[in-house]
C-alpha cells in the first residue's frame, strides 16, 4: 500500500510537469504579439515618435521577459549561413521564459506556482482575480449536479441489475442510450427554447444566475438562494444528464458482478430475503467503482461547462474560456486550462488512492 | 454415424452483427449519410447539373475547374463564364437540369430572409419575375437570417462532420493501435538492448533528433511557398526519417564505443511502462478543454481540427489494444510462432495484430460518434472550422440567436443526434458480435 502510494505520487509530478509544459507551449504559440496588445491597451492615442516607440516596445518586451531564451535547453543552429545553419548547438540557460513563467522573476511576476497567471489583455486585471471570482459558480454547478447524478443513477443501476434483462432494465437502458447520444448543446438550446421562451412557456429565466438588477437590498443568504433558484434549474438539468448514462451503466455492471459472487450465493443459501441481499450485502461493495469514478466525471463536467455556461450565460470558468476565445484573451485561456488540468490530475490522484484504500488487491501496473 | 451440424452459417460475423432490427436500421442510416456526404455537391447546389448555353453543353455542378470558355460566333474573344459568379436563375439558358435541391449552403437568398419557416409564404425569382415558390424552389427546412437554405446546409454539413469524424479517428486509430500494440506485445522485458547504446541514444540522439527532426523541418516549413497536403506529408515523412536516422546512428556509435571499452551490459527497454504512464499522464488533461484551447489558438481549418481531435483521442484505443495484446501474447499460437523461429516483426503484424484490430475498430466507431459531437459542439461555439463552412453546429448556433426559428434548432440537432446514435449503435453491436462472452 505504501509503495503504491509512493509510486502513484511519483507519477503525479510528471503529470503536472506535462500540463505546465503544454500550457506554456500553447501560450508562446498563441497568435498575436503580446507586446502589441500591451501597447494598444496602454496607449493614450498621442503621437509617439518612432525611436521612442521602439524603446517602449523593448521595455515591455524586457518586462514581460520575452527577450529571454524559451527553455532551459536551447538547441539551435550554430550559425546563420552556409553549413553552420545545419549544425546544432546546445546551450543551457537558467534564466528563461519557462522558468520565469513557472516560478516568477521575483520582481514583477510571482509565477503560476504561486497563482500568478499574468494580466488579462481585455480587462488589464490580474487573471487570478478573475478566476477566483468565477470558479465558485463552476464548482457549485459541478458539485450539485454530480450529487444529483449519483442520487438518480445509483437506484437506476441497482434496479436494472436486480431485474436483469427485465422490462425496467430494457426501458432504462434504451432511454439512457438515447440520452447518451443527445448532444448537450442541443438539449440546452431545446430546453431554453421550450421553457424560457415567451412564445411557448416562460417558466424559467433564460440567462444568468441572478436577477438582472441584482438581489434586493437586505436579502439574506437563504433569500438570495430562493431568488436564484429558477435560474439554476435548467443549467443543473443539463449538467446532470450528461453523466447520468455513464454512471448508471457503471453501477449496473458493478452490481451484476457483485451479485454473481460467492458471498451473495452464501447469503441466498442462508435464506436472506432478496431485498436485504440487494440493499445491504451487495450495495456496499458495488458502490466502490462508482464512487472512485468521481474523478473521471469531473473533467467531463468541466468540458461540458464551456458549452452550458456560454448558453446560459453563467459567470463561471467555462464562460471565461468562451469569452477569452472570442476576445483572444490568451492569458485567461491558458490559466483556465492549467487550473482545470491541475484539478483533474488531483482528482485522479485522490480517486486512485481511495480505490487502493478500499480495494487492497489493486497493484500499480496490473 | 454422428454428423456435425453445419454451424458455420449461423456463426457468420455479419449475421451476428446485424441480427437486431435497430442495428440494421443504424447500418442503413450510416450508408445513407455516407451517400449524402459523397454526393453533397450534386444533391444540393445552386449551379445546375446541366445547362445548354449559347449552344454549348455545360455541367456546372460537376465541373472541377469552375469556369467555361464560351466561343461567340460574332466576336473572336471567347467569353469566360465563371460558375461561382453567374446568377443561374437569370442566365438566358436554352436547356437546364437543376440539382434536386437548388440552393448552395451559406448562400444568402435575400427575398427569403430573415428566418423563413418551412411553412411560411416563400417567394422566388427567375428570369426577372418574382412569384410564390413552387415545389422545386421552396426552402423545405426553412432559411437562416441571411436566407440561406437549411436543408442544403445540413446536406453539406454531413460531409464536414463525416470527414472530421472519420479522418480524425483514422489518425487516432493508427496512433492508438501502434502504441497500444507496442506496449502490449513488447511489455517491459522483451526488448534487450545495449546499455551504452541506449544511454548515448538518450543523451546525444534525442537533442540531435529534435534539431534535425523538428527545428530544421519547421524552419523549412516556414519558408515553403505553397503548403499543399502532399508537401506537408513529404516534410513530415522526411522529418520522421531524420529522427530515426539520428537515433540509430547515435545508438550504434554508443554500442561500438561500449564494445571498445568492454562495457557490453544490456538493459531492458521498458516499453509498456513508458507508454502506459504516458497514457495516464495524457488522460489527466481534460480532453475537451485541451481541444477547445488548441482550436482557439490554431488557424480555423478542417485539417487542423482533424489533427487536434485525432491526436488527443488515441488514448482509449491504445489502452484497449494494449489489453487485447496482453491476452493475445500469452496465446499458444504466438508461442508456437515464436518457437518456430518466426521473426518478431512478422509475429506482430501477421499473427498478433489481426487479432487486436477488430476490437480497436469498435473503439474507433464509438470514437467517430464522439468526434462528431466534439466537432459540432466546437462549431456551435464558433471555433474550430472556418466561419464560411456551414456545419450542423453552426446552423444550431444561428438558431440560438432567435428562439422563434425552431427549424434552425430542431433539424440540425436531429441530424447530429441520428448520426451519433447510429455510430453508437454500430459500435455497441460490433463489440457484442466480437465479444464471445456476451452471446
Amino acid at each position: 500500500m505504501r509503495s503504491y502510494l509512493l509510486r502513484r505520487i511519483l507519477v503525479f509530478i510528471p503529470t503536472l510537469l506535462v500540463i505546465s509544459l503544454i500550457s506554456f507551449v500553447i501560450l508562446i504559440n498563441s497568435p498575436g504579439d503580446p507586446v502589441e496588445r500591451m501597447m494598444q491597451a496602454g496607449g493614450t492615442g498621442e503621437f509617439i515618435p518612432a525611436p521612442l516607440l521602439e524603446k517602449q516596445r523593448a521595455e515591455i518586451r524586457h518586462r514581460l521577459g520575452l527577450d529571454l531564451p524559451v527553455f532551459y535547453f536551447n538547441i539551435q543552429s550554430a550559425g546563420n549561413d552556409g553549413i553552420s545553419k545545419y549544425l546544432p548547438s546546445v546551450s543551457f540557460n537558467y534564466h528563461n521564459q519557462f522558468h520565469r513563467w513557472l516560478f516568477g522573476d521575483g520582481i514583477n511576476t510571482l509565477g503560476i506556482i504561486r497563482g500568478d497567471f499574468g494580466t488579462s489583455y481585455q480587462t488589464q486585471q490580474p487573471v487570478s482575480k478573475l478566476i477566483a471570482d468565477r470558479i465558485g459558480w463552476s464548482l457549485f454547478f459541478t458539485l450539485t449536479s454530480i450529487f444529483f447524478a449519483y442520487i438518480i443513477s445509483i437506484p437506476i443501476g441497482i434496479k436494472s441489475a436486480a431485474g436483469r434483462n427485465g422490462r425496467f432494465d430494457r426501458i432504462s437502458s434504451t432511454v439512457l442510450f438515447i440520452l447518451y447520444s443527445l448532444p448537450l448543446f442541443w438539449v440546452a438550446t431545446l430546453l431554453l427554447m421550450t421553457f424560457a421562451n415567451p412564445d411557448v412557456l416562460y417558466i424559467f429565466p433564460a440567462s444568468g444566475v441572478k436577477p438582472v438588477f441584482g438581489y434586493p437590498e437586505e436579502s439574506g443568504f437563504f433569500r438570495r438562494i430562493l431568488i436564484s433558484l429558477p435560474h439554476l434549474v435548467l443549467p443543473t438539468i443539463c449538467y446532470t444528464y450528461s453523466s447520468l448514462t455513464f454512471l448508471s451503466r457503471l453501477m449496473r455492471n458493478s452490481m451484476l458482478e457483485i451479485l454473481g459472487s460467492d458471498y451473495i450465493r452464501t447469503a441466498r443459501a442462508k435464506g436472506l430475503s432478496e431485498k436485504r441481499i440487494l440493499w445491504v450485502h451487495a450495495l456496499k461493495n458495488s458502490l466502490f467503482p462508482i464512487i472512485t469514478v468521481f474523478a473521471h466525471v469531473f473533467p467531463a463536467m468541466i468540458g461540458g461547462s464551456v458549452i452550458i455556461e456560454s448558453i446560459f450565460s453563467i459567470p463561471g470558468m467555462g464562460n471565461a474560456i468562451y469569452q477569452s476565445i472570442t476576445t483572444q484573451d490568451y492569458p485567461v485561456l491558458i490559466a483556465v486550462f492549467s487550473i482545470t488540468g491541475l484539478l483533474t490530475a488531483v482528482g485522479y490522484l485522490i480517486s486512485d488512492i481511495i480505490y487502493a484504500w478500499v480495494d487492497p488487491r489493486i497493484s500499480f501496473s496490473k | 454415424m454422428l454428423k456435425e451440424k453445419p454451424v458455420k452459417k449461423n456463426n457468420r460475423f455479419l449475421k451476428r452483427f446485424a441480427h437486431r432490427r435497430t442495428v440494421r436500421l443504424a447500418a442503413y442510416f450510416l450508408l445513407l449519410i455516407a451517400v449524402v456526404a459523397s454526393f453533397a455537391n450534386v444533391l444540393s447546389n445552386e449551379k445546375p447539373l446541366y445547362v445548354k448555353y449559347k449552344g454549348e453543353h455545360l455541367f456546372p455542378a460537376l465541373s472541377l475547374n469552375g469556369f467555361a470558355d464560351i466561343v461567340n460566333n460574332d466576336s473572336t474573344n471567347p467569353q469566360r463564364l465563371v460558375y461561382a459568379n453567374v446568377n443561374w436563375r437569370e442566365l438566358k439558358k436554352e436547356k437546364v437540369i437543376w440539382c434536386p435541391i437548388v440552393f448552395s449552403p451559406g448562400k444568402s437568398d435575400w427575398i427569403n430572409s430573415p428566418f423563413k419557416s418551412p411553412n411560411d409564404f416563400q417567394t422566388y425569382s427567375e428570369n426577372g419575375k418574382t412569384s410564390e415558390a413552387n415545389f422545386r424552389n421552396r426552402h423545405w427546412l426553412g432559411t437562416t437570417k441571411t436566407g440561406a437554405d437549411v436543408l442544403s446546409g445540413i446536406i453539406h454539413g454531413t460531409r464536414v462532420s463525416l470527414t472530421i469524424g472519420i479522418c480524425s479517428m483514422i489518425i487516432a486509430g493508427l496512433t492508438g493501435i501502434l502504441l497500444g500494440a507496442m506496449a502490449g506485445f513488447f511489455g517491459d522485458h522483451r526488448i534487450r538492448i545495449s546499455k551504452s547504446g541506449f544511454i548515448t541514444g538518450i543523451i546525444l540522439g534525442l537533442p540531435l533528433a529534435w534539431f534535425y527532426g523538428v527545428s530544421v523541418p519547421l524552419r523549412y516549413f516556414g519558408q515553403m511557398e505553397n503548403t499543399s497536403f502532399l508537401s506537408i506529408l513529404a516534410v513530415l515523412l522526411f522529418a520522421v526519417l531524420l529522427i530515426a536516422i539520428c537515433l540509430f546512428i547515435t545508438f550504434f556509435l554508443g554500442r561500438l564505443t561500449g564494445r571498445f571499452f568492454k562495457m557490453s551490459g544490456q538493459t531492458f527497454l521498458h516499453v509498456d511502462q513508458f507508454i502506459s504512464r504516458g497514457i495516464e499522464i495524457f488522460n489527466s488533461i481534460p480532453r475537451i478543454v485541451l481541444i477547445i484551447t488548441l482550436s482557439a489558438i490554431a488557424r480555423p481549418s478542417v485539417i487542423n481540427l482533424v489533427l487536434i481531435i485525432g491526436l488527443t483521442s488515441w488514448t482509449d484505443i491504445a489502452r484497449l489494444v494494449r489489453a487485447e495484446m496482453l491476452k493475445v501474447r500469452s496465446a499458444e499460437y504466438i508461442l508456437s510462432a515464436e518457437a518456430s523461429g518466426i521473426k518478431t516483426i512478422r509475429q506482430v503484424y501477421r499473427h498478433a495484430l489481426p487479432n487486436v484490430v477488430i476490437p480497436a475498430i469498435t473503439a474507433i466507431t464509438l470514437g467517430i460518434a464522439s468526434a462528431i459531437l466534439t466537432e459540432s459542439a466546437l462549431s456551435f461555439l464558433g471555433i474550430g472550422v472556418p466561419a464560411d463552412v456551414v456545419t450542423w453546429g453552426s446552423l444550431l448556433n444561428e438558431g440560438r440567436q432567435n428562439f422563434s426559428a425552431w427549424w434552425l434548432v430542431v433539424f440540425p440537432g436531429l441530424a447530429i443526434f441520428c448520426t451519433v446514435t447510429a455510430f453508437n449503435i454500430a459500435g455497441d453491436a460490433l463489440s457484442e458480435s466480437i465479444d464471445t462472452t456476451k452471446r
